[in-house]
């Protein structure tokens, strides 16, 4: 049948040229000239009609491949003007860093701790086996498990690049599909060939990807609405872990441990406005229901930060912009930490000393300083860890062996309420006043980003005073 | 004499389809028909190379395109812009004073191999 060949082959192409749809109209039409007029002139050497049909198709060779070319060529355009935006998001995000730090409390009396704020801090993005995604209640995860739920019918990836499959198989499913430019997802986006064929079956785009990402030995978590492509190795992320309470002279606070996105991605910032102190907050939309206007701002700031880093940034800058988040992620939540009371741990001096313990007791090798991945890193009574998900475990646990040592250890001022949240608190957690809502002594936290298991605000609570 | 390889074309192929184009403007069949010819079949470019070229020539303001609807089917036509027509004629002298500079050098191997009759 080379006439339906012929509209087949048509239809192929423009499905496979991953690029605006009025654009596949323009290259699917001159190319749809070109073949006719091929055809005509064949026709005039005295060819059949089929044969000519045949011939030409030919020469135009695998639909795949030719669309390639185009989107390659297209793509090219497109990166250069990428690589400008991202320059200035990284320049955008040092500047809002530097206002955040500058009105930073160095020795904040502020209300007991926030757990809302270290529950908003962002979405966990689960280390995952290669090609499997983490299903979660978060809405917008749900809202991408239902697009990869979506059958993409016939495929046919031959020998075409990772980055460009990955950005088919988005365009079908309209979500943009990122490669973490780290490590081995990064370069097996430069380096890797696709070679998939499914004639019969119709896949769904999750079947889809996972076929096309376990064999690079990648996987890919979802997040704020995107599918980040991630070696499964290098699935680290960061974490912030509040040790104030481990620290000499620092009123225990309550352990609140903030997620902030994974390697290169997660750009979940908000321009915590509150009450015009402008600082710095990194909220997660999805934990913070019910306050429209902070999560319309976390939406844009986060919106910012996906876009800063597409799948070509260079790694240095992304190293640079995810420590700049965790500068940030410790913006949302320093204000709402300490308490009233009074006690203390006199066991390591400085978070210093306690990024040291660490580094040394827990899988030595996968730390910078020892030629991995891992990094760990003080930042006033924080701690922010970029580690696998395993060694975050092995974290979180030892600093609950050095919270129950502590707990032996008798307070002095026994008073205000123990948080349900902080298991750290221990007999020396007085806890301090819960915060009133929207009220936060230094306006960073939204009103509504209360976490439902905290503890209700008490008026009645004792002012913050020691 | 078989084909140009496409790699040793590579360079200056976007010069090969600014000189088609400054004889008038043509659609891309034609414009693959003409740098046959014009090179007795030894430059025979594919449509998966040409069209992304066009475009991005096109996008770089050295050629313009207007489609035509008059005959049934729509059809591209491209041709130069002012700054495609310098740039060419820019390219051309560079290209000869190449091609000159090669052909001094290979000279001596020439001679050595006589062309193959």
């Amino acid at each position: 049948m080379p006439e339906e060949d012929f509209e087949l082959y048509l239809s192929l192409l423009s499905r496979f040229l991953r690029l605006k749809s009025a654009q596949r109209d323009e290259i699917a039409d001159e190319l749809r000239d070109h073949l006719e007029a091929r055809l005509e002139e064949l026709a005039a050497q005295g060819m059949s009609r089929e044969e000519a049909i045949r011939a030409a198709l030919d020469e135009f060779g695998d639909a795949a491949e030719l669309a390639s070319h185009f989107t390659r060529a297209a793509h090219i355009r497109k990166r250069r003007l990428i690589m400008r935006l991202t320059f200035g998001s990284v320049a955008a995000l040092a500047a809002s860093l530097l206002v955040a730090t500058a009105f930073w409390p160095e020795s904040p009396q502020a209300p007991a701790p926030r757990n809302a704020v270290a529950q908003g801090l962002g979405d966990v993005p689960k280390r995952i086996p290669a090609g499997k995604s983490v299903a979660t209640e978060d809405e917008d995860k749900t809202a991408v498990e239902k697009k990869l739920a979506k059958q993409l019918g016939k495929i046919e990836f031959a020998s075409m690049p990772l980055g460009e499959v990955l950005e088919y198989i988005g365009d079908q499913i309209d979500i943009d599909i990122l490669v973490v430019p780290e490590g081995d997802a990064g370069a097996a986006e430069q380096d890797s060939f696709v070679n998939l064929r499914v004639k019969r079956a119709k896949l769904s785009a999750r079947t889809a990807l996972d076929l096309v990402l376990e064999p690079l030995g990648l996987g890919y978590t979802i997040r704020d609405g995107l599918i980040l492509v991630t070696s499964s190795a290098q699935a680290s992320q960061i974490q912030v872990y509040n040790v104030r309470d481990l620290l000499r002279d620092v009123p225990l606070g309550g352990i609140t441990t903030g997620v902030i996105g994974g390697t290169g991605g997660g750009m979940l910032a908000a321009w915590g406005t509150g009450d015009g102190m402008g600082m710095m907050q990194v909220a997660d939309d999805g934990a913070e229901p019910g306050e429209p206007d902070e999560t319309q701002l976390a939406q844009g700031f986060g919106g910012a930060g996906g876009g800063a880093a597409p799948p070509d940034m260079p790694r240095a800058g992304v190293k640079r912009m995810n420590r700049g988040m965790g500068g940030m992620g410790m913006g949302g939540e320093m204000p709402g930490g300490g308490g009233g009371g009074a006690g203390r741990w006199a066991g390591i001096g400085q978070t210093h000393s306690l990024a040291q313990v660490i580094a040394t007791t827990i899988d030595p090798e996968s730390w910078d300083s020892n030629g991995g991945n891992g990094s760990v890193v003080q930042y006033h009574e924080l701690l922010v860890v970029k580690n696998s998900q395993a060694v975050h475990g092995k974290i979180k646990a030892l600093l609950e062996m050095m919270r129950a040592s502590a707990r032996e250890i008798p307070a002095e001022g026994e008073g205000g309420r123990w948080q349900p949240e902080a298991p750290g608190a221990g007999a020396g957690g007085p806890a301090g006043p819960a915060p009133r809502p929207g009220t936060s002594a230094y306006g960073v936290a939204p009103p509504g980003a209360v976490d439902p298991a905290s503890p209700s605000p008490d008026p009645l609570a004792p002012p913050n005073k020691k | 004499m078989a084909k140009f390889n496409p790699e040793l074309m590579r360079g200056s192929l976007d010069l090969m389809v600014l000189s088609v184009l400054a004889t008038g403007p043509k659609y891309g069949y034609l414009l693959q028909q003409e740098l046959r010819n014009t090179s007795r079949g030894l430059v025979d470019v594919q449509a998966g190379t040409l069209y992304p070229l066009l475009h991005r020539l096109e996008s770089d303001k050295l050629i313009r395109c207007k489609w035509d609807n008059s005959t049934g089917r729509r059809r591209k036509w491209y041709e130069l812009t002012e700054p495609g027509r310098r740039r060419l004629s820019a390219q051309a002298r560079e290209w000869h004073e190449y091609a000159e500079c090669l052909r001094a050098m290979l000279a001596p191997v020439l001679d050595a191999v006589p062309r193959p009759a």
